[in-house]
Protein backbone atom coordinates (compact mmCIF):
# COMPACT_ATOMS: atom_id res chain seq x y z
CA UNK A 1 0.00 0.00 0.00
CA UNK A 2 2.68 2.72 1.28
CA UNK A 3 4.69 1.43 -1.90
CA UNK A 4 1.76 2.41 -4.60
CA UNK A 5 1.37 5.45 -2.74
CA UNK A 6 4.61 6.72 -3.05
CA UNK A 7 4.68 6.14 -6.43
CA UNK A 8 1.96 8.59 -7.09
CA UNK A 9 3.66 11.40 -6.14
CA UNK A 10 4.55 13.37 -8.95
CA UNK A 11 8.60 14.97 -9.50
CA UNK A 12 8.74 18.48 -8.03
CA UNK A 13 6.96 20.32 -10.94
CA UNK A 14 9.07 23.50 -11.88
CA UNK A 15 10.95 21.50 -14.66
CA UNK A 16 7.45 20.44 -15.61
CA UNK A 17 5.62 23.36 -15.73
CA UNK A 18 9.00 25.23 -18.20
CA UNK A 19 8.54 22.23 -20.42
CA UNK A 20 4.62 22.79 -20.68
CA UNK A 21 4.43 26.41 -21.04
CA UNK A 22 7.72 26.99 -23.29
CA UNK A 23 6.76 24.19 -25.45
CA UNK A 24 8.54 24.92 -28.79
CA UNK A 25 5.75 25.85 -31.73
CA UNK A 26 6.87 24.72 -34.81
CA UNK A 27 3.53 24.61 -36.47
CA UNK A 28 3.71 26.17 -40.05
CA UNK A 29 0.48 26.61 -42.46
CA UNK A 30 1.14 26.42 -46.42
CA UNK A 31 -1.80 28.22 -48.48
CA UNK A 32 -1.06 27.31 -51.71
CA UNK A 33 -3.59 25.96 -54.16
CA UNK A 34 -0.83 24.34 -56.82
CA UNK A 35 -0.55 21.00 -56.16
CA UNK A 36 3.53 20.74 -57.41
CA UNK A 37 4.30 23.44 -54.96
CA UNK A 38 2.39 21.89 -52.23
CA UNK A 39 4.72 18.67 -52.67
CA UNK A 40 7.37 21.13 -52.74
CA UNK A 41 6.88 22.79 -49.02
CA UNK A 42 6.77 19.20 -47.81
CA UNK A 43 9.47 17.83 -49.00
CA UNK A 44 11.23 20.92 -47.87
CA UNK A 45 10.02 21.86 -44.54
CA UNK A 46 8.31 18.23 -43.18
CA UNK A 47 10.50 15.66 -45.09
CA UNK A 48 9.82 11.71 -44.65
CA UNK A 49 13.56 10.85 -43.26
CA UNK A 50 15.29 13.57 -40.89
CA UNK A 51 17.31 15.99 -42.70
CA UNK A 52 20.47 16.94 -41.62
CA UNK A 53 22.53 19.32 -42.11
CA UNK A 54 26.73 19.57 -42.32
CA UNK A 55 28.08 21.60 -39.91
CA UNK A 56 29.50 24.38 -41.34
CA UNK A 57 33.16 25.87 -41.13
CA UNK A 58 34.22 29.03 -39.35
CA UNK A 59 36.05 30.35 -42.36
CA UNK A 60 33.37 29.91 -45.28
CA UNK A 61 36.49 29.89 -47.60
CA UNK A 62 37.44 26.85 -46.20
CA UNK A 63 35.83 23.87 -47.99
CA UNK A 64 34.49 20.90 -45.91
CA UNK A 65 36.69 18.24 -46.11
CA UNK A 66 35.03 14.73 -46.52
CA UNK A 67 34.14 13.60 -43.29
CA UNK A 68 36.01 10.43 -42.34
CA UNK A 69 34.13 6.93 -41.02
CA UNK A 70 34.83 8.20 -37.01
CA UNK A 71 33.16 11.98 -37.74
CA UNK A 72 30.16 10.28 -39.78
CA UNK A 73 29.08 8.41 -36.45
CA UNK A 74 28.65 11.79 -34.80
CA UNK A 75 25.36 12.78 -34.25
CA UNK A 76 25.17 16.01 -36.28
CA UNK A 77 22.87 19.03 -36.61
CA UNK A 78 19.59 18.09 -37.50
CA UNK A 79 16.62 20.36 -38.07
CA UNK A 80 13.71 18.96 -36.76
CA UNK A 81 10.60 18.86 -38.91
CA UNK A 82 7.98 21.39 -39.15
CA UNK A 83 4.35 20.57 -38.02
CA UNK A 84 2.71 21.21 -41.63
CA UNK A 85 -0.59 22.35 -42.41
CA UNK A 86 -1.06 22.48 -46.66
CA UNK A 87 -4.29 24.56 -47.32
CA UNK A 88 -5.66 24.68 -51.03
CA UNK A 89 -7.56 27.94 -50.45
CA UNK A 90 -8.11 30.84 -48.01
CA UNK A 91 -11.25 29.75 -46.46
CA UNK A 92 -9.99 26.38 -45.82
CA UNK A 93 -6.51 28.31 -44.17
CA UNK A 94 -8.94 30.63 -42.33
CA UNK A 95 -10.92 27.52 -40.13
CA UNK A 96 -7.33 25.75 -39.73
CA UNK A 97 -6.01 29.14 -38.35
CA UNK A 98 -8.84 29.57 -36.17
CA UNK A 99 -9.46 25.96 -35.01
CA UNK A 100 -5.88 25.63 -33.88
CA UNK A 101 -6.21 29.46 -31.93
CA UNK A 102 -9.41 27.67 -30.27
CA UNK A 103 -7.40 24.15 -29.21
CA UNK A 104 -4.47 26.22 -27.83
CA UNK A 105 -1.90 24.80 -30.92
CA UNK A 106 -1.34 28.35 -32.98
CA UNK A 107 0.08 28.45 -36.12
CA UNK A 108 3.91 30.11 -35.94
CA UNK A 109 4.31 31.14 -39.72
CA UNK A 110 1.55 30.59 -42.86
CA UNK A 111 3.48 30.62 -46.00
CA UNK A 112 0.89 32.27 -48.73
CA UNK A 113 0.50 32.18 -52.10
CA UNK A 114 -1.11 35.72 -53.05
CA UNK A 115 -3.21 34.90 -55.93
CA UNK A 116 -5.10 31.78 -54.97
CA UNK A 117 -7.79 30.41 -57.00
CA UNK A 118 -10.76 31.23 -54.46
CA UNK A 119 -12.84 33.91 -53.82
CA UNK A 120 -10.13 35.56 -51.18
CA UNK A 121 -6.42 36.25 -51.93
CA UNK A 122 -3.68 35.77 -49.70
CA UNK A 123 -3.73 39.35 -48.27
CA UNK A 124 -7.70 39.13 -47.43
CA UNK A 125 -6.51 36.10 -45.58
CA UNK A 126 -4.23 37.65 -43.17
CA UNK A 127 -5.82 40.83 -42.73
CA UNK A 128 -9.02 38.55 -41.74
CA UNK A 129 -6.49 36.32 -39.25
CA UNK A 130 -5.73 39.46 -37.41
CA UNK A 131 -9.59 39.09 -35.66
CA UNK A 132 -8.16 36.31 -33.96
CA UNK A 133 -4.74 35.51 -34.39
CA UNK A 134 -2.33 38.47 -33.82
CA UNK A 135 1.08 36.84 -33.54
CA UNK A 136 1.58 34.41 -36.47
CA UNK A 137 3.75 35.62 -39.01
CA UNK A 138 3.57 35.53 -42.63
CA UNK A 139 5.28 34.97 -45.57
CA UNK A 140 3.53 36.18 -49.04
CA UNK A 141 4.93 33.55 -51.65
CA UNK A 142 4.00 35.08 -55.52
CA UNK A 143 5.02 34.43 -58.74
CA UNK A 144 4.09 37.34 -60.76
CA UNK A 145 5.28 40.87 -59.58
CA UNK A 146 1.73 41.56 -58.90
CA UNK A 147 1.82 43.20 -55.27
CA UNK A 148 4.67 45.73 -54.71
CA UNK A 149 5.64 45.57 -50.78
CA UNK A 150 4.63 49.49 -50.41
CA UNK A 151 0.59 47.90 -52.09
CA UNK A 152 0.80 45.08 -49.40
CA UNK A 153 1.99 47.33 -46.61
CA UNK A 154 -0.78 49.59 -47.09
CA UNK A 155 -3.64 46.67 -47.27
CA UNK A 156 -2.48 45.05 -44.14
CA UNK A 157 -1.51 48.62 -41.75
CA UNK A 158 1.03 48.69 -39.39
CA UNK A 159 -0.21 46.07 -36.90
CA UNK A 160 0.94 43.24 -39.07
CA UNK A 161 4.03 45.28 -40.58
CA UNK A 162 6.46 43.45 -38.03
CA UNK A 163 4.61 40.09 -38.74
CA UNK A 164 5.16 39.71 -42.49
CA UNK A 165 7.73 38.97 -45.50
CA UNK A 166 7.61 37.93 -49.15
CA UNK A 167 9.38 35.48 -51.12
CA UNK A 168 9.20 35.03 -54.92
CA UNK A 169 8.90 32.29 -57.26
CA UNK A 170 10.65 30.29 -58.06
CA UNK A 171 12.11 30.07 -54.72
CA UNK A 172 14.86 27.89 -53.49
CA UNK A 173 14.72 25.33 -50.60
CA UNK A 174 17.25 27.23 -48.93
CA UNK A 175 15.74 30.54 -49.01
CA UNK A 176 12.36 28.41 -47.57
CA UNK A 177 14.18 26.99 -44.98
CA UNK A 178 15.61 30.35 -43.80
CA UNK A 179 12.23 31.75 -43.52
CA UNK A 180 11.02 28.84 -41.89
CA UNK A 181 13.73 29.03 -39.31
CA UNK A 182 13.73 32.74 -38.28
CA UNK A 183 9.82 33.46 -38.39
CA UNK A 184 9.21 30.10 -35.81
CA UNK A 185 11.98 31.47 -34.00
CA UNK A 186 10.68 35.11 -33.62
CA UNK A 187 7.00 33.71 -32.54
CA UNK A 188 8.81 31.79 -29.90
CA UNK A 189 10.54 34.12 -28.71
CA UNK A 190 8.21 36.52 -28.60
CA UNK A 191 5.61 33.94 -26.75
CA UNK A 192 8.47 33.31 -24.23
CA UNK A 193 8.76 36.63 -23.12
CA UNK A 194 5.05 37.11 -23.03
CA UNK A 195 4.50 33.93 -21.00
CA UNK A 196 7.48 34.96 -18.36
CA UNK A 197 5.94 38.65 -18.15
CA UNK A 198 2.65 37.08 -17.24
CA UNK A 199 4.45 35.34 -14.56
CA UNK A 200 6.14 38.31 -12.96
CA UNK A 201 3.71 40.52 -13.19
CA UNK A 202 1.36 37.28 -11.55
CA UNK A 203 4.19 37.25 -8.77
CA UNK A 204 4.64 41.15 -9.01
CA UNK A 205 0.94 40.71 -7.55
CA UNK A 206 0.85 38.39 -4.87
CA UNK A 207 4.21 40.33 -3.47
CA UNK A 208 1.78 43.42 -3.41
CA UNK A 209 -0.50 41.50 -1.69
CA UNK A 210 1.72 40.27 0.75
CA UNK A 211 2.79 43.58 1.42
CA UNK A 212 -0.83 44.77 2.61
CA UNK A 213 -0.67 41.86 4.35
CA UNK A 214 1.96 42.98 6.06
CA UNK A 215 0.95 46.00 7.40
CA UNK A 216 -2.71 44.72 8.11
CA UNK A 217 -0.47 42.43 10.27
CA UNK A 218 1.63 44.92 12.53
CA UNK A 219 -1.99 46.28 13.19
CA UNK A 220 -3.39 43.26 14.06
CA UNK A 221 -0.81 42.55 16.52
CA UNK A 222 -0.84 45.99 18.33
CA UNK A 223 -4.67 44.63 18.24
CA UNK A 224 -4.60 41.57 19.86
CA UNK A 225 -2.54 43.12 22.41
CA UNK A 226 -5.36 46.15 23.05
CA UNK A 227 -7.96 43.51 23.10
CA UNK A 228 -6.09 40.58 25.54
CA UNK A 229 -6.14 43.89 27.83
CA UNK A 230 -9.65 44.68 27.22
CA UNK A 231 -11.39 41.35 27.53
CA UNK A 232 -8.49 40.78 30.51
CA UNK A 233 -10.30 43.45 31.96
CA UNK A 234 -13.78 42.69 31.33
CA UNK A 235 -13.37 39.35 32.51
CA UNK A 236 -11.65 40.29 35.96
CA UNK A 237 -14.66 42.98 36.28
CA UNK A 238 -17.11 40.27 35.96
CA UNK A 239 -15.80 37.44 38.21
CA UNK A 240 -14.02 39.90 40.71
CA UNK A 241 -17.42 40.96 40.96
CA UNK A 242 -19.26 38.07 41.72
CA UNK A 243 -18.20 38.20 45.50
CA UNK A 244 -18.83 41.44 46.07
CA UNK A 245 -21.94 43.82 47.44
CA UNK A 246 -24.25 45.56 44.97
CA UNK A 247 -23.08 48.75 45.22
CA UNK A 248 -19.61 47.11 44.19
CA UNK A 249 -21.03 45.19 41.35
CA UNK A 250 -22.90 48.16 40.45
CA UNK A 251 -19.11 49.95 39.72
CA UNK A 252 -18.07 46.84 38.16
CA UNK A 253 -20.84 46.49 35.15
CA UNK A 254 -20.03 50.26 34.62
CA UNK A 255 -16.36 49.50 34.33
CA UNK A 256 -16.99 46.56 31.89
CA UNK A 257 -19.41 48.70 30.03
CA UNK A 258 -16.70 51.32 29.56
CA UNK A 259 -13.86 48.37 28.50
CA UNK A 260 -16.53 46.85 25.93
CA UNK A 261 -17.22 50.54 24.35
CA UNK A 262 -13.60 50.80 24.33
CA UNK A 263 -13.26 47.76 22.28
CA UNK A 264 -15.61 48.89 19.76
CA UNK A 265 -13.69 51.55 18.97
CA UNK A 266 -10.53 49.81 18.63
CA UNK A 267 -12.29 47.72 16.47
CA UNK A 268 -13.76 50.36 14.09
CA UNK A 269 -10.37 51.95 13.51
CA UNK A 270 -9.19 48.56 11.96
CA UNK A 271 -13.15 48.30 9.77
CA UNK A 272 -11.98 51.90 8.60
CA UNK A 273 -8.61 50.94 7.48
CA UNK A 274 -9.63 47.83 5.30
CA UNK A 275 -13.13 49.86 3.74
CA UNK A 276 -12.78 52.10 1.24
CA UNK A 277 -9.61 50.42 0.16
CA UNK A 278 -10.16 49.34 -3.76
CA UNK A 279 -8.89 51.84 -6.06
CA UNK A 280 -11.50 53.00 -8.74
CA UNK A 281 -14.32 53.57 -6.21
CA UNK A 282 -15.31 56.89 -5.60
CA UNK A 283 -13.27 59.54 -4.08
CA UNK A 284 -14.47 61.65 -1.36
CA UNK A 285 -13.08 64.96 -0.06
CA UNK A 286 -11.50 64.56 3.83
CA UNK A 287 -9.40 66.78 5.73
CA UNK A 288 -5.45 65.55 5.63
CA UNK A 289 -5.64 65.62 9.35
CA UNK A 290 -8.51 62.49 9.30
CA UNK A 291 -6.29 59.45 7.90
CA UNK A 292 -2.72 61.03 9.80
CA UNK A 293 -5.10 60.75 13.10
CA UNK A 294 -6.48 57.26 11.96
CA UNK A 295 -2.73 55.91 11.53
CA UNK A 296 -1.52 57.81 14.95
CA UNK A 297 -4.12 55.78 16.74
CA UNK A 298 -3.50 52.40 14.41
CA UNK A 299 0.24 52.49 15.48
CA UNK A 300 -0.12 54.27 18.80
CA UNK A 301 0.92 50.85 20.66
CA UNK A 302 3.71 50.70 18.67
CA UNK A 303 5.02 53.84 18.72
CA UNK A 304 4.93 53.85 22.81
CA UNK A 305 6.27 50.51 22.67
CA UNK A 306 9.52 51.95 20.36
CA UNK A 307 9.88 54.78 23.08
CA UNK A 308 8.88 57.30 20.05
CA UNK A 309 8.13 60.89 20.64
CA UNK A 310 5.59 62.17 18.16
CA UNK A 311 5.82 65.81 17.78
CA UNK A 312 3.10 68.12 15.75
CA UNK A 313 4.97 70.75 14.62
CA UNK A 314 2.14 72.74 12.42
CA UNK A 315 -1.72 71.23 11.40
CA UNK A 316 -2.91 73.41 8.52
CA UNK A 317 -6.58 72.66 7.93
CA UNK A 318 -6.17 70.80 4.48
CA UNK A 319 -8.70 69.16 2.16
CA UNK A 320 -7.95 66.28 -0.20
CA UNK A 321 -9.52 64.58 -2.45
CA UNK A 322 -9.43 60.77 -2.66
CA UNK A 323 -9.13 57.59 -0.45
CA UNK A 324 -8.48 58.39 3.45
CA UNK A 325 -8.30 55.14 3.79
CA UNK A 326 -5.65 54.82 1.38
CA UNK A 327 -3.83 57.62 2.85
CA UNK A 328 -3.84 55.86 6.47
CA UNK A 329 -2.06 52.43 5.37
CA UNK A 330 0.34 55.07 3.50
CA UNK A 331 1.08 57.32 6.64
CA UNK A 332 1.15 53.59 8.88
CA UNK A 333 4.14 52.35 6.34
CA UNK A 334 6.07 55.64 6.66
CA UNK A 335 5.62 55.32 10.40
CA UNK A 336 6.43 51.74 10.22
CA UNK A 337 9.72 52.55 8.43
CA UNK A 338 10.98 55.06 10.77
CA UNK A 339 10.42 53.11 13.89
CA UNK A 340 12.16 50.24 12.18
CA UNK A 341 15.02 52.88 11.04
CA UNK A 342 15.02 54.26 14.94
CA UNK A 343 15.24 51.35 16.53
CA UNK A 344 14.49 52.08 20.29
CA UNK A 345 13.51 55.57 20.81
CA UNK A 346 13.30 58.46 18.51
CA UNK A 347 11.02 61.54 17.84
CA UNK A 348 8.89 61.76 14.67
CA UNK A 349 7.63 65.44 13.25
CA UNK A 350 4.86 65.38 11.68
CA UNK A 351 3.73 68.98 9.59
CA UNK A 352 0.52 69.44 7.35
CA UNK A 353 0.73 72.70 5.36
CA UNK A 354 -1.24 74.55 3.04
CA UNK A 355 0.55 76.16 0.09
CA UNK A 356 -0.27 77.77 -3.08
CA UNK A 357 0.03 74.35 -4.84
CA UNK A 358 -2.46 72.48 -2.64
CA UNK A 359 -1.48 70.56 0.66
CA UNK A 360 1.29 69.05 2.07
CA UNK A 361 1.82 66.05 4.40
CA UNK A 362 5.86 65.93 6.25
CA UNK A 363 6.50 63.03 8.27
CA UNK A 364 10.17 63.86 9.72
CA UNK A 365 12.08 60.82 11.52
CA UNK A 366 15.23 61.25 13.79
CA UNK A 367 17.22 58.06 12.49
CA UNK A 368 20.47 57.34 10.64
CA UNK A 369 18.52 58.46 7.45
CA UNK A 370 19.12 56.83 4.01
CA UNK A 371 22.38 55.86 1.75
CA UNK A 372 22.91 58.39 -0.72
CA UNK A 373 23.08 55.41 -3.14
CA UNK A 374 19.99 53.94 -1.76
CA UNK A 375 17.89 57.18 -2.02
CA UNK A 376 16.93 56.76 -5.66
CA UNK A 377 15.92 52.97 -5.17
CA UNK A 378 13.63 52.69 -2.21
CA UNK A 379 10.39 53.69 -4.09
CA UNK A 380 11.56 50.92 -6.35
CA UNK A 381 9.57 47.49 -6.19
CA UNK A 382 11.26 45.15 -4.19
CA UNK A 383 14.14 47.25 -2.98
CA UNK A 384 13.85 46.21 1.31
CA UNK A 385 16.74 46.78 3.71
CA UNK A 386 14.90 44.61 5.88
CA UNK A 387 15.97 41.37 4.35
CA UNK A 388 13.69 38.97 4.84
CA UNK A 389 11.48 40.52 7.17
CA UNK A 390 10.35 43.04 3.88
CA UNK A 391 9.02 42.33 0.54
CA UNK A 392 10.69 45.59 -0.32
CA UNK A 393 6.85 47.00 -1.66
CA UNK A 394 6.06 49.21 1.10
CA UNK A 395 6.94 52.66 0.04
CA UNK A 396 6.36 51.69 -4.00
CA UNK A 397 2.46 50.86 -2.67
CA UNK A 398 2.81 54.55 -0.63
CA UNK A 399 4.17 56.30 -3.63
CA UNK A 400 1.34 54.58 -6.21
CA UNK A 401 -1.19 55.18 -3.50
CA UNK A 402 -0.15 59.28 -3.88
CA UNK A 403 1.01 59.60 -6.97
CA UNK A 404 -1.88 57.82 -8.99
CA UNK A 405 -4.93 57.78 -6.52
CA UNK A 406 -4.57 60.76 -5.55
CA UNK A 407 -2.85 62.80 -8.54
CA UNK A 408 0.07 64.11 -5.99
CA UNK A 409 3.69 63.62 -5.30
CA UNK A 410 5.75 61.45 -3.11
CA UNK A 411 8.97 62.74 -2.44
CA UNK A 412 11.93 61.12 0.08
CA UNK A 413 14.88 62.69 0.92
CA UNK A 414 17.50 62.75 3.85
CA UNK A 415 17.26 65.60 6.27
CA UNK A 416 20.10 68.34 5.88
CA UNK A 417 20.80 67.31 9.52
CA UNK A 418 19.28 64.23 10.22
CA UNK A 419 17.03 61.94 9.67
CA UNK A 420 14.44 61.18 6.37
CA UNK A 421 11.99 63.72 5.41
CA UNK A 422 9.01 62.24 3.21
CA UNK A 423 6.96 64.76 1.76
CA UNK A 424 3.41 63.90 0.42
CA UNK A 425 1.81 66.74 -1.91
CA UNK A 426 -1.82 66.80 -2.85
CA UNK A 427 -3.20 69.22 -5.41
CA UNK A 428 -6.49 70.99 -4.06
CA UNK A 429 -9.58 69.40 -4.73
CA UNK A 430 -11.41 70.20 -7.43
CA UNK A 431 -14.96 71.87 -6.95
CA UNK A 432 -17.28 68.62 -5.81
CA UNK A 433 -14.30 66.83 -5.21
CA UNK A 434 -14.60 65.00 -8.23
CA UNK A 435 -11.17 63.78 -9.83
CA UNK B 1 -8.95 26.40 49.53
CA UNK B 2 -5.58 25.45 48.81
CA UNK B 3 -2.27 24.55 50.38
CA UNK B 4 -0.73 27.51 49.91
CA UNK B 5 1.99 29.91 51.32
CA UNK B 6 -0.03 32.87 51.49
CA UNK B 7 2.87 34.94 52.49
CA UNK B 8 4.61 34.74 48.96
CA UNK B 9 5.86 37.69 47.83
CA UNK B 10 4.78 38.71 43.96
CA UNK B 11 5.96 41.14 42.06
CA UNK B 12 3.67 42.17 39.22
CA UNK B 13 4.76 44.02 35.88
CA UNK B 14 2.46 45.50 33.36
CA UNK B 15 1.90 48.72 31.65
CA UNK B 16 -2.02 48.15 31.67
CA UNK B 17 -2.98 49.91 34.62
CA UNK B 18 -6.34 48.59 34.13
CA UNK B 19 -4.92 44.71 33.72
CA UNK B 20 -2.19 45.25 36.88
CA UNK B 21 -5.26 46.23 38.85
CA UNK B 22 -7.14 43.49 37.97
CA UNK B 23 -4.42 40.90 38.61
CA UNK B 24 -3.59 42.64 42.05
CA UNK B 25 -6.81 41.99 43.19
CA UNK B 26 -7.29 38.48 42.01
CA UNK B 27 -4.26 37.62 44.27
CA UNK B 28 -5.72 39.32 46.91
CA UNK B 29 -9.04 37.75 46.37
CA UNK B 30 -6.64 34.23 46.48
CA UNK B 31 -5.31 35.22 49.88
CA UNK B 32 -1.91 36.38 48.68
CA UNK B 33 -1.10 39.92 50.67
CA UNK B 34 2.65 40.57 50.15
CA UNK B 35 2.07 42.54 46.25
CA UNK B 36 4.38 44.99 44.50
CA UNK B 37 3.00 46.08 41.00
CA UNK B 38 4.95 48.00 39.00
CA UNK B 39 4.08 49.78 35.24
CA UNK B 40 7.41 48.74 33.51
CA UNK B 41 10.30 46.12 33.06
CA UNK B 42 12.92 48.91 33.13
CA UNK B 43 11.56 49.79 36.87
CA UNK B 44 11.18 45.98 37.48
CA UNK B 45 14.54 45.44 36.38
CA UNK B 46 15.66 48.17 39.03
CA UNK B 47 13.42 46.89 41.58
CA UNK B 48 15.10 43.11 41.42
CA UNK B 49 18.53 44.50 41.64
CA UNK B 50 17.75 45.62 45.55
CA UNK B 51 18.42 42.83 47.52
CA UNK B 52 16.25 44.21 50.00
CA UNK B 53 12.96 43.75 48.04
CA UNK B 54 12.07 39.69 48.38
CA UNK B 55 10.67 38.26 45.51
CA UNK B 56 8.83 34.77 45.28
CA UNK B 57 7.04 34.91 42.03
CA UNK B 58 7.42 37.72 39.24
CA UNK B 59 4.10 37.65 37.31
CA UNK B 60 5.26 40.06 33.78
CA UNK B 61 3.25 41.07 31.13
CA UNK B 62 5.54 40.07 27.32
CA UNK B 63 4.80 43.60 25.91
CA UNK B 64 5.79 46.33 27.22
CA UNK B 65 7.66 49.58 26.23
CA UNK B 66 10.67 49.63 25.94
CA UNK B 67 11.75 46.85 28.54
CA UNK B 68 9.82 43.79 27.85
CA UNK B 69 8.71 41.06 29.33
CA UNK B 70 11.41 38.68 28.38
CA UNK B 71 14.16 41.09 28.34
CA UNK B 72 12.96 41.12 32.44
CA UNK B 73 13.22 37.23 32.01
CA UNK B 74 16.47 37.10 30.79
CA UNK B 75 17.69 39.98 33.72
CA UNK B 76 16.78 37.54 36.26
CA UNK B 77 17.87 34.61 34.80
CA UNK B 78 21.26 36.40 34.80
CA UNK B 79 20.85 37.63 38.43
CA UNK B 80 23.26 35.29 40.27
CA UNK B 81 20.70 35.55 43.33
CA UNK B 82 17.51 35.97 41.56
CA UNK B 83 17.82 33.26 38.94
CA UNK B 84 15.70 30.31 40.86
CA UNK B 85 12.87 32.87 41.13
CA UNK B 86 9.46 31.91 39.72
CA UNK B 87 8.59 33.48 36.82
CA UNK B 88 5.03 33.96 35.24
CA UNK B 89 4.85 35.16 31.46
CA UNK B 90 1.31 36.88 30.65
CA UNK B 91 0.50 37.71 27.01
CA UNK B 92 -2.46 38.37 25.21
CA UNK B 93 -0.98 37.85 21.25
CA UNK B 94 -2.09 33.70 20.35
CA UNK B 95 -0.96 34.17 16.89
CA UNK B 96 2.47 34.34 18.12
CA UNK B 97 2.49 32.10 21.03
CA UNK B 98 4.32 29.38 19.31
CA UNK B 99 7.58 32.09 19.13
CA UNK B 100 7.08 33.20 22.62
CA UNK B 101 6.88 30.20 24.64
CA UNK B 102 9.92 28.83 22.55
CA UNK B 103 11.74 31.90 23.73
CA UNK B 104 10.75 32.27 26.69
CA UNK B 105 11.28 28.44 27.31
CA UNK B 106 14.95 29.00 25.99
CA UNK B 107 15.00 30.75 29.47
CA UNK B 108 13.65 28.81 31.54
CA UNK B 109 9.78 30.46 32.33
CA UNK B 110 7.82 28.47 34.69
CA UNK B 111 4.62 29.08 33.67
CA UNK B 112 2.93 31.31 30.55
CA UNK B 113 -0.37 32.57 31.18
CA UNK B 114 -2.69 33.99 28.18
CA UNK B 115 -5.09 37.16 28.09
CA UNK B 116 -7.90 36.96 28.72
CA UNK B 117 -8.08 34.67 31.58
CA UNK B 118 -9.92 33.13 34.58
CA UNK B 119 -9.34 33.73 38.21
CA UNK B 120 -8.99 29.99 38.43
CA UNK B 121 -6.53 29.92 35.71
CA UNK B 122 -4.12 31.71 37.95
CA UNK B 123 -4.61 30.60 40.73
CA UNK B 124 -4.05 26.75 39.49
CA UNK B 125 -0.39 27.91 37.52
CA UNK B 126 0.34 29.79 40.56
CA UNK B 127 -0.45 26.07 43.05
CA UNK B 128 1.67 24.17 39.98
CA UNK B 129 4.57 26.38 40.60
CA UNK B 130 4.76 25.94 44.23
CA UNK B 131 3.48 23.09 45.45
CA UNK B 132 5.46 20.55 46.21
CA UNK B 133 3.35 17.95 45.14
CA UNK B 134 4.15 18.59 41.30
CA UNK B 135 7.28 16.57 40.00
CA UNK B 136 10.00 19.15 38.88
CA UNK B 137 9.60 17.30 35.39
CA UNK B 138 6.17 18.94 34.88
CA UNK B 139 7.66 22.30 35.03
CA UNK B 140 8.50 24.19 31.74
CA UNK B 141 12.00 24.39 32.65
CA UNK B 142 14.21 24.52 29.42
Amino acid sequence: MKKLLALKIAPPTSETFNEETLKVNRRILVVEDEMEIQKAYSSILSPEELSSVVPIRRSSRQTAKPLTAEEEKLPQAQIPPYDLVICSTAEEALDQVKKAKQQGCPFALGFIDVLLGGGMDGIELVRRIQEFDSEMYFVFVTAYQDRSVQSIHELLGPVVAERWDYLNKPFSEGEIVQKARSSVSHWNLKNEKTLRDQQISEIQRKMWEAERLVSVATISRSMGHEFGNILTQIMGRAELAKRKSESEMRQAFEQIMRASELAGQVLDRFKNLSQDRPAGTATSLFCLDKPLEEALLLMDHQLKNANIKMTKVKMDPALVAGHSGSLTQVIVNLLINSIYAMKSSGQIDLSILRTEEGSTLVVRDYGPGIPPSSLPEVTKPFFTTKGNQGTGLGLSICKEIVEIEHLGEFKIENHPVKGVVVTLAFPPPRAGGER
Amino acid sequence: MSNLNMDLRILVVDDDAFVREILVEYLKSFGFSKIVDLKDGAKAIHYIQDLKNPIDLIISDWEMPQVGGLQLLQAVRKHPQRKHTQFMMVTSQRSQERMKITRAALWSVDAYLVKPFRGEILLGKIEELFSSEVPDKFKIRA
